[in-house]
């Protein structure tokens, strides 16, 4: 137990005392080993561990937090003491005695942890090194990057919750850069999963060398992309992120609460193509994205956002339902005890079509095609987006043409769903991080191949 | 806490470090916000993390705690120690700075009076105020006011000890605009370090200028344009590409002007200085991460390329001496960072840079995602104005802009007479005209 259950009792009852509607205490401790590779040698190698406390208090639809390093009980009831300042001579609230009930929930599986020593690792990135440099004599630098982290969190609130999870990350990042003459391009790839050593076991490393070396030498000898407006097809997996930038965010209740959305009051209504489908889910086993319970301490849940191009239901957290009153979805996410929780996604993704690549170029014709996305950015207000492609190939006459550089998407987030007009049948997922208003955190993207019939292509050409 | 810091530094040497390095950062921080006319979040926090760099047999260990109990940093200085071991041996980094006193730094520091009530009530008055003045505003979904007090402070086995202050106040708002079924949104922010120095009506005034005009924007046809960015959006694409300033990059490979040394990057009359403590800038900054005193630094001198950011370990790589640009947080490795930007100025007058048809380019989307800082390829989403002779003839969004930084310095045109700053008074230019920029559009 990371808080004695007394001192989370006191200090929530004073919480209350002061008129608070609603206090919760989040308590972290997460232990983190970074490794750093590149130039064939291990550069530095760093752990540490992150400590501290969270609290919330909540009056009416106003939140106040407070974080610390401290876990002293003193130090925490100055904390409320400070955030109740401004308020509680407005609210009157009288002492409570809570009974903290240990939440029960199903857990979802993760790739186990596996002490694994610290040679085994250097050995792993000394492998993966050979194997891209023996692709090809124009690699120029290869640099390795692991990331192992385990957090720990426990959460008690005034409405006598208590829960725990442990939930143990690993990723690793590979980045290629290949030269020829005063000519350079990179590529990249950050494979990661909730678990231990033994998800990078998993991994077939030649196939991540054969994929990131592919990716560099091809962006090297690419042309100019042509700009203009054009029907797109974006591959699996990480192609997804423009449904998480572009769509996703404005599902969130941060958004909608604002009504900064254009979905806000769309509910019900169609909103993308008939054969879009898309979900937000908590509950996969092993995905990056995925928790047990949210950092609010609700259990995950898989949550249908749009069903064969329907609007079915918002990501939201605590604070999102006393605003909006949509249903919790299990989705109250935050980076550490740094920040307060806010309606966050998970794994979101496009779910599963028919297409095949095949249908998708025939009836493209000529246009382009995105083999693997870069990352990209989305104004939440007017949901106008960007996003860059690292490997891209023109299509003509139904057939992939030769490979291209420097190409971006850009258009609305509205929009661009009811663009999609064909969703393959090849989903997949990838990790990354997801950066908002409670910080940087996990989630995972995915989609099957899909076919857009048509959007702005920027480029040199 | 320098005691602390002694005392860790003191366990490190006895548990068998060959020399070690600590960096502590410290700070408060308050932020609100405020929505619909009331207060909407309102937050708290004070923070301090320890960072522990150690040396043993020229292999380099790192670890942090965000505990200073006495067990929590001799786990801390295990380890490092214990990560040394494992890490390859590093002929070049080494703990070298030894100053003869103390270096206490303030004038950065917050200087702010100013109680909770006032700042509540300036949040609330940015968001009526925009609400006011056009009624076509839906929303201000970003709308608060942050203020952040922090310390840092270095110490190093050889005795070497600094500290520095850096506070900050900084107000923000923005305006949501729908006309029909058009939308628009424009954010503005202000930075001081007194609450009552802070322009209310300057941030009002740029929220709704541009999110008002861009309501009837609309992309401009595709093809090459000359282009004049604002000062935030040009300091913004340099830092994309600082890469190509960096020593530890030009080492590692990942700096395509690693072989560019002393020889033509920009046009000829193009100086980029790295200023520690500019006169005009926000934040001084007077020791870098190893403890050594920083001064000016010439990257670019009339288009020649002069010099790379180092730290002690790059100088010695490249049998140079250290610039000063040392770059390490309590949680990372050494590498270099920059200070504050000026590009000196040219010598046309604003009129003459703004003469004929140019895109002026106040905003940027996806920088980070649209350039390539190896290959040097960005193109990434803009708004801001077609303009003729200075005067914005066309409000303009939803295109990209692309280019290759390779060539981008070549492709001045015009350099102004008079300095700009951008937000964070951090980078300092004249006003750039930039020539044969491809712009995708309708």
């Amino acid at each position: 137990m990371l808080l004695q259950k007394e001192v989370a009792h006191d200090v929530i009852a004073y919480a209350i005392s002061l008129g608070a509607d609603f206090c919760e205490l989040f308590i972290e401790k997460t232990s983190v080993q970074n490794i750093t590779y590149n130039s064939k040698k291990i550069k530095d190698i760093s752990s540490g561990i992150d400590s501290g406390i969270g609290v919330r208090l909540i009056y009416g639809e106003m939140a106040l937090y407070a974080y610390s390093n401290s876990s002293k009980k003193e130090d925490l009831l100055d904390m409320v003491k400070k955030l109740a300042a401004q308020f509680s001579s407005k609210h009157t609230g009288v002492m409570k005695t809570f009974n903290f009930t240990p939440l029960s929930y199903k857990e979802i599986k993760y790739l186990p942890k596996k002490d694994v020593l610290l040679p085994q690792k250097i050995e792993t990135f000394k492998k993966l090194d050979s194997l891209v440099r023996e692709k090809s004599p124009l690699i120029s630098q290869v640099s390795l990057f692991l990331i192992q982290k385990e957090q720990n969190i426990e959460i008690y609130n005034s409405e006598g919750l208590y829960a725990a999870e442990n939930r143990p990350y690993i990723r690793l990042f590979a980045d290629v850069v290949a030269a020829d003459g005063n000519e350079q391009a990179s590529a990249y790839t950050g494979p990661g999963r909730r678990g231990g050593f033994s998800f990078i076991e998993s991994l077939d490393l030649n196939q991540i060398a054969e994929q990131t070396t592919k990716q560099a030498l091809v962006t090297l000898k690419a042309r100019p992309c042509p700009a203009g407006e054009m029907p797109v097809i974006i591959e699996n997996g990480f192609g997804g992120v423009i449904f998480h930038e572009a769509c996703g965010h404005l599902l969130e209740t941060t958004s909608v609460e604002k009504k900064s959305s254009v979905f806000w009051d769309k509910k019900g209504e169609m909103i993308a193509h008939p054969s879009v489908s898309a979900v937000d889910d908590g509950t996969n086993d092993n995905l990056w994205g995925s928790l047990s319970i949210d950092d609010e301490g609700m259990p995950t849940q898989k949550t249908q956002l749009i069903k064969d191009g329907r609007l079915e239901n918002f990501i939201c957290d605590k604070l999102g339902n006393i605003k909006t009153g949509h249903m919790r979805t299990g989705s109250g996410r935050r980076q550490s005890y740094r920040f307060a929780p806010a309606s966050r996604m998970r794994n979101t993704y496009i779910d599963q079509g028919k297409s095949t690549l095949d249908d998708m170029l025939q009836s493209v014709g000529n246009g382009l095609y995105c083999a693997s996305m870069g990352g990209g950015s989305v104004n939440p207000g007017t949901g106008e987006f960007n996003f860059s492609v690292n490997e891209g190939y023109m299509v003509k006459n139904g057939k992939i043409d030769h490979a291209i550089k420097g190409a971006t998407l850009i258009g609305k987030g509205a929009e661009i769903l009811t663009k999609i007009s064909m969703v393959g049948n090849n989903l997949e997922w990838t990790a990354g991080m997801c950066g908002s208003v409670s910080g940087s955190i996990p989630t995972t993207v995915g989609q099957p191949a899909i076919k857009l019939d048509s959007i702005l292509v920027g480029g040199q050409a | 806490m320098k005691n602390i810091i002694k005392k860790t530094i003191d366990h490190a040497m006895n548990s068998g470090a060959d020399s070690c390095d600590i960096i502590v950062s410290s700070g408060e921080a308050m932020s609100l916000s405020a929505q619909d006319g009331r207060l909407d979040q309102y937050k708290l926090s004070k923070t301090a993390i320890l960072g522990l760099r150690v040396i043993k047999n020229k292999r380099i260990g790192l670890s942090y705690s965000e505990s200073f109990d006495e067990d929590a940093l001799k786990f801390a200085t295990k380890a490092a120690i214990e990560n040394a071991e494992f890490s390859d041996i590093n002929e070049n980094e080494s703990i070298s700075i030894k100053n003869s006193s103390d270096s206490i730094f303030n004038d950065s520091a917050l200087k702010d009076t100013s109680s909770n009530e006032e700042k509540i009530e300036f949040a609330l008055k940015l968001e009526s105020e925009i609400k006011k003045r056009d009624s076509r505003v839906t929303a201000t979904p970003y709308n608060g006011l942050s203020i952040s007090n922090n310390r840092s402070f270095y110490m190093n086995s050889l005795g070497t000890y600094a500290e520095q202050g850096h506070g900050s106040l900084s107000a923000y708002t923005s305006a949501l605009l729908k006309d029909g079924d058009k939308t628009s949104m424009h954010y503005a922010s202000l930075l001081g370090r007194d609450l009552k120095h802070l322009d209310i009506n300057q941030c009002i005034e740029e929220t709704l200028e541009h999110s008002i005009n861009w309501l009837q924007a609309k992309p401009v046809p595709s093809g090459k344009y000359e282009v004049i960015f604002n000062t935030d959006t040009l300091s913004d694409l340099l830092g994309v590409f600082s890469n190509y300033f960096s020593a530890k990059d030009a080492i590692e490979k990942t700096n395509p002007w690693e072989t560019k040394m002393g020889q033509s990057v920009a046009i000829e009359n193009f100086t980029m200085i790295d200023s520690p403590f500019y006169k005009d800038a926000f934040t001084h900054d007077y020791i870098d991460s190893e403890g050594v005193l920083r001064k000016d630094l010439t990257l670019i001198d009339n288009g020649v390329l002069k010099s790379f950011y180092h730290n002690t370990a790059t100088a010695k790589h490249f049998g140079v001496t250290t610039t000063g640009h040392a770059h390490r947080g309590a949680k990372s490795s050494l590498n270099v960072s920059s200070t504050n930007w000026l590009i000196k100025p040219g010598k046309h007058t604003d009129s003459e840079v703004k003469d004929g048809t140019y895109l002026e380019v106040i905003d940027v989307m996806g920088l980070h995602s649209g350039g390539d800082n190896i290959s040097g390829e960005f193109s990434f989403g803009a708004s801001g104005y077609l303009c003729k002779d200075g005067k914005r003839i066309q409000p303009v969004k939803e295109i990209t802009i692309a280019g290759n930084f390779n060539k981008l310095l070549f492709g001045i045109t015009r350099m102004g007479a008079d300095l700009k700053h951008n937000n964070s008074m951090g980078t300092f230019s004249p006003l750039i005209r930039f020539s044969d920029l491809y712009v995708a559009g309708k």
